[in-house]
């Protein structure tokens, strides 16, 4: 039996990732095996630019999982001995650990690196811990140089960055990485100026704009050197950039490797070869076999229990090597995992929060979840999330509900607009072409914060460029090209074009009567508007009345406010998802604002709905209706098309906020 | 040979009806070949394909349950 062979937790992840390589690789992978712990995860780091020769071989363990002997042999054993218990300030904050081997030209294994990842929960042992480990690593005069370049680190950490990882290259040069997360665009030149940062190329702040402005998170990675006779310099080691696992093969890698392409070399045609076909996720990969080794684990997976094995790109890093040229290094990685469990919902006997308190956790949890360029990304298709439309529908339900709320939305529109196209508008993300609904809602982000530029008179004339005849608005203008190859594109893209009401709501309120008075004639007779891209009523007919397609409390074209109100206060007996009781009570709470008829009840049990669906992260699960219809229809056809869930639940949240803020505001409890 | 053998096979797996935690720890390699002749000894005749889609079926299935559960 080889050496893989007797570790079947990790042989199953080596078959994953065998697709990938060469049989060169795969035998460097087999070389390490002895200094590889026997766990169902490993990553392969490789060079983009000559990815068939591995550069090192990664894993992390949790506590508790198996420690090879030849890493104990090699260094671990003392940090082993500090992370074991739980009782001290290191056992407190380490909370994964890291292995890190790294192999030489033909492959064979030349030591390892660990590195821990701290709690943010226990940030205040973070310095006795790292010590701790310091003084085990490399003794107590190094340990002390460590502890000063912390704390020449700390105070100057950007509003929202932490130190998230700490690393000793014990089997490497003996020097140290620090971590740090969650620096935000624009602030990398006076955090590196603040800690005195050696040898930042003058491109670093442009490529780490680029990448946080492309990615969900962007880790700085720094070293602490610590072998030139005094104490600890540090230098950049680059940027670690990740997807949120959510989104598999995402296109935005394509598309920062275009971006990055003049600092990093990356030709996005070597990472599009790296992407294709290299990302998978068992059960739904049909191709895909089943990894040997994981056979009898998922055939004995307890009840409840769902076993998925995955590949796929864990991240990229990118970093300077010297005269202006940066490399971008690649991590695949292969694990088997149980399906995340949702978070839980408030246990019987736990106390209902009220309407407010919903709202403040509700705010709270899409604050938490704003990324370091200042947007949210939603949803997961068409072409990966969204983080323009997406973003701007958040920003804008948070506007209003307070100073918090308020400086994340101001982010968000200063990131978004970063984001503004040429011609004036934005879209479902960078890479799909602008449109109407994304610009609109833009729009209504920027009247909220009080911002009227040339950015928006620019957007406005892009907005304008979709009006129909009859008023009627195209979520694409006519001369909108698509990317779009395969049957899909052969039918066309005249659905995505036509007129459609759930696009005319956001827009009414800048292009006006003609508008209205489209939306007063696709009413229906229940009050309800229809959706083209959504499968039921309650976005269009809402965002009707709270976006301007309606005349509250004024003669005027537009649709029967009365009617729409009537339609959205009665809830059906099969009850309704979160997102349209979000939506719901915002429109029925804003037009009691106005001095309409409240539906005082119906509003009360929307309240009531949502209070009982938050999860205890003050979120709930994502279950908006937003429909992909095949692009040539223009009216949506069951068959054709397929619902699209905010996977992260975050467009559903927003509009929870919005329903409980504006009830609050109200007066409701 | 069949798919409907394949995930008869696999629920019995499930319920240990047929036993297949002692093969956790056999080489790799070998894992399938034993799975597949302690099925032959149990009666099932399905082909290698039948076997990885009766799996994926399974596990999909499970994880629409969790999904709509959640």
């Amino acid at each position: 039996m080889c050496r893989v062979g007797r570790k079947p937790a990790l042989a199953g992840a080596v078959a994953l990732l065998q697709a990938r390589f060469g049989a060169a690789s795969e035998a460097s992978v087999r070389k390490a095996a002895d200094l590889l712990a026997d766990v169902p995860r490993l990553a392969v780091e490789i060079d983009i630019a000559s990815p068939d020769r591995p550069l090192a071989v990664h894993q992390f363990l949790l506590r508790g999982e198996p420690v090879p002997e030849a890493v104990t042999a090699s260094g671990f054993a003392g940090f082993q001995a500090l992370w074991q218990p739980r009782d001290t300030p290191f056992g407190r904050w380490a909370d994964t650990c890291f292995l890190e081997t790294d192999l030489d030209g033909t492959g064979a294994p030349t030591g390892a690196s660990v590195f821990f990842r701290g709690s943010p929960e226990a940030a205040a042992d973070r310095s006795a811990a790292i010590h701790a480990a310091s003084v085990a690593a490399f003794g107590p005069e190094k340990a002390g140089w460590i502890a000063g370049a912390l704390d020449g680190i700390e105070p100057h950490l950007p509003v929202g960055a932490r130190v998230s990882a700490f690393g000793w290259m014990i089997g490497r040069t003996g020097n140290c990485r620090v971590n740090v997360v969650g620096v935000p665009f624009g602030a990398l030149p006076a955090f590196a100026a603040a800690v005195d940062l050696d040898d930042v190329p003058a491109e670093a702040a442009t490529v780490f704009d680029l990448a946080v402005d492309a990615f969900d998170k962007v880790t700085l990675a720094l070293d602490l050197i610590l072998d030139a006779g005094g104490p600890a310099t540090l230098r950049l080691s680059g940027f670690e950039c990740f997807v949120d696992e959510a989104f598999g093969a995402d296109q935005r890698w394509l598309g920062f490797a275009r971006a990055a392409a003049r600092y990093c070399g990356t030709d996005d045609a070597a990472l599009s070869k790296l992407l294709s076909g290299f990302c998978r996720v068992l059960p739904g990969d049909a191709a895909a076999r089943w990894p040997d080794a994981w056979l009898v684990h998922a055939l004995t997976a307890p009840p409840g229990d769902v076993p998925v094995a995955r590949a796929r790109l864990s991240h990229v890093k990118v970093q300077p090597v010297a005269d202006g040229r940066w490399r971008t290094k690649a991590y695949l990685a292969a694990e088997r995992i149980r399906h995340a469990t949702p978070a839980p919902r408030p246990s019987a006997g736990t106390p209902v929060p009220d309407a407010r308190a919903a709202r403040d956790a509700g705010i709270r949890f899409l604050l938490q979840r704003q990324d370091q360029a200042g947007l949210w990304r939603d949803f997961a298709e068409p072409g990966g999330a969204s983080d323009e439309w997406a973003a701007a529908v958040i920003a804008y339900c948070l506007a209003d509900t307070g100073a918090e709320g308020r400086i994340a939305a101001e982010r968000a529109y200063d990131a978004l607009l970063r984001r503004q196209r040429p011609e004036g508008g934005w879209g479902y993300n960078a890479a799909t072409p602008h449109d109407a609904d994304s610009t609109a809602w833009m729009l209504h982000l920027a009247r909220r914060l009080g911002r009227d530029g040339a950015a928006e008179r620019t957007a406005l004339r892009f907005l304008r460029s979709h009006l129909l005849e009859g008023g009627g608005v195209g979520s694409y203008a006519g001369s909108t090209r698509f990317g779009i190859t395969g049957p899909l594109g052969l039918q066309g893209v005249d659905g995505f074009k036509a007129a459609h009401a759930c696009v005319a709501t956001a827009a009414a309120a800048f292009l006006g009567d003609e508008t209205r008075r489209f939306l007063a004639g696709a009413q229906a007779d229940d009050g309800s508007l229809p959706g083209y891209w959504w499968s039921e009523a309650s976005y269009p007919t809402a965002a009707a009345l709270l976006l301007g397609g309606a005349s509250l409390g004024v003669d005027g074209p537009g649709i029967d406010a009365g009617r729409a109100a009537a339609w959205l206060a009665w809830i059906p007996a099969a009850g309704i998802t979160c997102f349209a009781a979000g939506l719901r009570l915002a429109a029925l709470a804003s037009i009691r604002a106005a001095g309409g008829a409240g539906h005082l009840k119906a509003a009360a049990l929307l309240a009531d709905r949502l209070v009982g669906a938050q999860r205890t992260d003050g979120g709930w699960d994502g279950d908006s209706c937003m429909w992909f219809p095949h692009p040539s229809d223009t009216l949506p056809v069951p068959s054709e098309g397929k619902p699209l869930p905010d996977v992260r639940g975050l467009f559903t949240t927003a509009a929870a906020v919005l329903g409980l803020d504006l009830f609050v505001r109200c007066g409701a409890p | 040979m069949s798919l409907q053998a394949a995930m008869t096979f696999v629920l019995a797996c499930r319920e240990g009806r047929v036993a297949v935690d002692d093969l956790a720890d056999a080489d790799p390699s070998e894992v399938r070949h034993l799975l597949f002749a302690r099925a032959a000894a149990a009666g099932f005749a399905f082909s290698e394909g039948e076997f990885d889609r009766a799996l994926r079926l399974d596990v999909a299935a499970r994880l629409a349950r969790r999904q709509g559960n959640g």
